[in-house]
Parts: structure tokens; C-alpha cells; sequence
């Protein structure tokens, strides 16, 4: 039903020591102790340096009461806004994190998408959604994955984006 | 006392009229559960009442179809899709259905697909301050209380309440998560043919079809020559431009019930009038 999108970029800029250095960096936020960050969309509203998804609170608690891996987000309390969009697209943000927890992350993450069209009855083919997550292995050394389609198809490529993690 | 019993077997029946009597025992129970703090009673009760209310809006969005009043049927549907997606938020009733919830859920997606709404306006806002409906506290990122919206304390389900949000723009979305308004143009009405032929055969609203989707080549692509000009406007050639493309298919519903019909033929229709 779409097009199912993964793009693959090595060795970006995106790093824990990077987003020290946002502007909207700031240290309420526990960058050491965290094993995957929620990143922002910048400028992506007149406004507003920096944005959420609207389903960003949830999806950090959800990860956070897994007890699993620590969860933050690079901002103030008072510089975190999320955006309503109600469009067709699940969207569940962009992560950066370390190879180490990417399994733990992947599980989590599919986890919460599928359990979220089971209960509404959808099915994982007919739901688009999209996802980027930026996966450190070592310093100036991120692989980012960009994935857009249907839900099915991102949790088809789980395997594909850990293999491609380790090999690298 | 309030008879447990006999409020399920009522609900489980194919209601098609409604007792208010038996929402008000529900309500009544579950208010004395609250005020006893007996929370796994009031939940239940919140979920009895809630399979009263689906299934009198369910057959409330059957009449206004029969009586062809569409758009306030969508409202009804959608409005009735997002009330099971709450049940489903707190009783998994993919281990026990016992009001068949599911079912009316799967029909009001397969009815959905018979609508001729394509377009939808939805509002894009930034929340800046929301509250807790159960505790009152702000839900700010690091500074919030432990509840979760959608999930039930003590019969009450929890919601997020937007004390102030900056709305930034309005966009028109296509199939969205959940549905929105539709898109009313002032010049055009639309064509619900596939309802129209639907509502030929379906007679009772527990008579549960299934609509099977298919491509299908638009009929205006049905006798062209590769050579020739393509029917979509495009001043192009027909093998260089939608030939072989999803831009001459079109998704062909075919409504499939679990008894014999009147045979209706194969029709094809527009979005509009
Ligand atoms: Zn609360
Ligand atoms: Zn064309």
C-alpha cells in the first residue's frame, strides 16, 4: 500500500557531544546517564525553534517504564512543545542512541507502534509511520536510518538495520 | 442491589432498541463503586457503559444511513471507531469480547471504505499547557504525575485537558490516523453511490458484511492505444505517462455478505455528483 522507505547515511555528524552544543541544549537534561536521546524537529514551525511530535510524551514513557534504557530529551521542561498534525502519518520521532541498546530500543519501540494499532484496530499494513533513528557506535561515527512506510514494513526491517549496525 | 448478571446478557444481545433504565443502573453502580473505591468494579462498570453507549450510537449511525443522513452517520461511526479504541485501552478484548465489540469495530472500518470522503481538514496546534483530568497537575516533560492518558483510575479514564495551544495552521490530510472533519466544498456534493447500493441488502445492523478491496483500471484507460494521448490531461503519450502507473487503477470495492443477496451489478461511481 506505500512505499516502503529505508535510507541509510554513514558516518554523520549526529552525536551525544554534537547536541551539547544545540542551541537548545540545555542541562536539566542528564545527557551522560542516557542511553537514547529524543531529538527535536528544528524550525519546523514559524515560532518555534524546536518541536515534538505529538505523541512524544507517551512514547518516552512508554520507553522510560520499561525500565529498559534511560530515556531523555535534550531540552528545557519549558522549551519542550509538541505539535498536533493529525495527519495520516504515525510519526514516531527522531533518536539518537548507542549501538549497545539499539536491540533493546528496536524491541521497545515496534513494540509500542504494534501495540498501538492493535488497539484501534488497524491493520500494520494500512498504517503509515515513520521513524529516524541515529545509532553512535563510536565518536564522529553515527549510522542514521530513515524510515518511511508501513508499519509492517519497519518491523520487516528491524534485523536489516541491527545487521547493518554491527557490520559497520 | 444491581443484578451483574443479567446487565451482561442484556448487553450482549444485538440491541437494536434501548432500555435507558439499564444505562441508569450501570451509572448508578458504578458511582457506589467509586464512592466505595472499589476501583476494578468501577472500571468494569465504566466498561459496561460504555458498551451500552457504543452499541445505541452504532445503531443510532445505522438509521441515519438508512435515512441517508451520511456525514452525521460518519460523525457517528468515528465517534463510536474511538470509543471501542478506549475499551481496547484497558480490557483486552482480543482474550474476551464478551459484548463483540470487535466485530462492530471491523464493520465501521469496512464502512468507512464505503464513504466517498477522501479529504479531510485537520488543525495543526502546538500544546503549550495541558493538565491531568484525574489529579490536576501539569504534564509537563520532566515534572508529571504517573498517570496515562486513556488508561482507567477508579471509572474514570484519563485525558489530557490543553489549558493553551498556539494553533498554527490548518491542512488537508488524506486518510488520517483518526478521522476529522471532512472536506465540504460549497459547490460539490457528494456521491455515495457504494452506500446507496449497500443499503439495498443490509438490512440489519448485527448483519455483519466484509468489503474486499481490489485495483481496478479506471474505465476511461479501458480502450486506449499506448500511442495515444493520455485521458489524465497531461498533453503526454498514454505509454509515457500513466500506462502501467497506480494513476489509472482505482480501488474496487466489492461488499461480500455471509447469506445470499439481491444480485446487484457491478457499478462504478465518482467522489462527487
Ligand atoms: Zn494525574
Ligand atoms: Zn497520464
Amino acid at each position: 500500500m506505500f512505499n516502503d522507505d529505508l535510507i541509510i547515511e554513514y558516518d554523520t555528524s549526529v552525536s551525544f557531544e554534537n547536541v551539547k552544543t544545540a542551541n537548545y541544549f540545555s542541562s536539566e537534561c542528564d545527557i551522560n546517564n542516557t542511553d537514547v536521546l529524543l531529538l527535536p524537529y528544528e524550525r519546523f514551525r514559524e515560532g518555534y525553534e524546536i518541536l515534538f511530535s505529538e505523541q512524544a510524551k507517551e512514547i518516552l514513557r512508554f520507553l522510560e517504564n520499561s525500565n529498559q534504557i534511560k530515556v531523555d530529551v535534550p531540552c528545557s521542561d519549558e522549551d519542550f512543545k509538541e505539535i498536533e498534525l493529525h495527519d495520516a502519518v504515525f510519526d514516531l520521532g527522531i533518536f539518537l542512541l548507542t549501538s549497545a541498546v539499539l536491540p533493546v530500543f528496536l524491541n521497545l519501540i515496534s513494540s509500542y507502534l504494534y501495540d498501538k494499532i492493535k488497539k484501534r484496530g488497524k491493520d500494520a499494513k494500512a498504517v503509515e509511520t515513520k521513524i529516524e533513528i541515529n545509532v553512535e557506535k563510536d565518536k564522529n561515527k553515527t549510522i542514521k536510518f530513515k524510515y518511511k512506510g508501513s508499519a509492517k514494513g519497519f518491523v520487516d526491517s528491524l534485523k536489516e538495520i541491527e545487521k547493518i549496525t554491527k557490520d559497520d | 442491589m444491581i443484578d451483574l448478571e443479567s446487565i451482561e446478557s442484556y448487553l450482549q444481545q444485538n440491541l437494536i432498541s434501548f432500555d435507558s433504565n439499564v444505562l441508569k443502573d450501570i451509572v448508578d453502580a458504578k458511582k457506589i463503586y467509586i464512592k466505595n473505591e472499589d476501583e476494578t468494579n468501577a472500571n468494569y462498570f465504566w466498561y459496561l457503559e460504555k458498551v451500552y453507549i457504543i452499541k445505541e450510537l452504532y445503531v443510532h449511525a445505522y438509521h441515519e444511513l438508512v435515512e441517508a443522513k451520511y456525514e452525521s452517520a460518519w460523525n457517528h461511526l468515528d465517534q463510536t471507531d474511538i470509543l471501542i479504541g478506549d475499551v481496547c485501552e484497558n480490557f483486552d478484548l482480543y482474550v474476551s469480547d464478551l459484548f463483540g465489540l470487535l466485530k462492530i469495530r471491523n464493520q465501521i472500518h469496512d464502512l468507512q471504505k464505503l464513504f466517498p470522503y477522501v479529504f479531510f481538514l485537520s488543525r495543526e496546534s502546538v500544546i503549550i499547557k495541558e493538565r491531568c483530568s484525574i489529579c490536576g497537575k501539569e504534564n509537563g516533560l520532566r515534572n508529571h504525575c504517573n498517570h496515562i492518558p486513556g488508561k482507567l483510575y477508579m471509572g474514570k479514564m484519563c485525558a489530557m485537558i490543553v489549558e493553551k495551544m498556539d494553533l498554527k495552521a490548518f491542512a488537508l490530510v488524506r486518510d488520517p490516523f483518526d478521522k476529522y472533519t471532512m472536506l465540504k466544498p460549497e459547490d460539490k456534493e457528494y456521491n455515495y453511490f457504494m452506500l446507496e447500493h449497500l443499503l439495498i441488502n443490509w438490512k440489519d445492523p448485527y448483519d455483519f458484511f466484509n468489503v474486499a478491496t481490489h485495483k481496478e483500471k479506471k474505465t476511461e484507460f479501458h480502450s486506449i492505444g499506448r500511442n495515444e494521448l493520455c485521458p489524465c490531461g497531461s498533453d503526454k503519450k498514454y505509454k509515457k505517462c500513466c500506462l502501467g502507473t497506480n494513476n489509472e487503477l482505482y480501488d474496487h470495492h466489492e461488499i461480500i455478505f455471509s447469506h445470499p443477496i439481491k444480485p446487484i451489478k457491478k457499478i462504478t461511481g465518482n467522489t462527487w455528483k
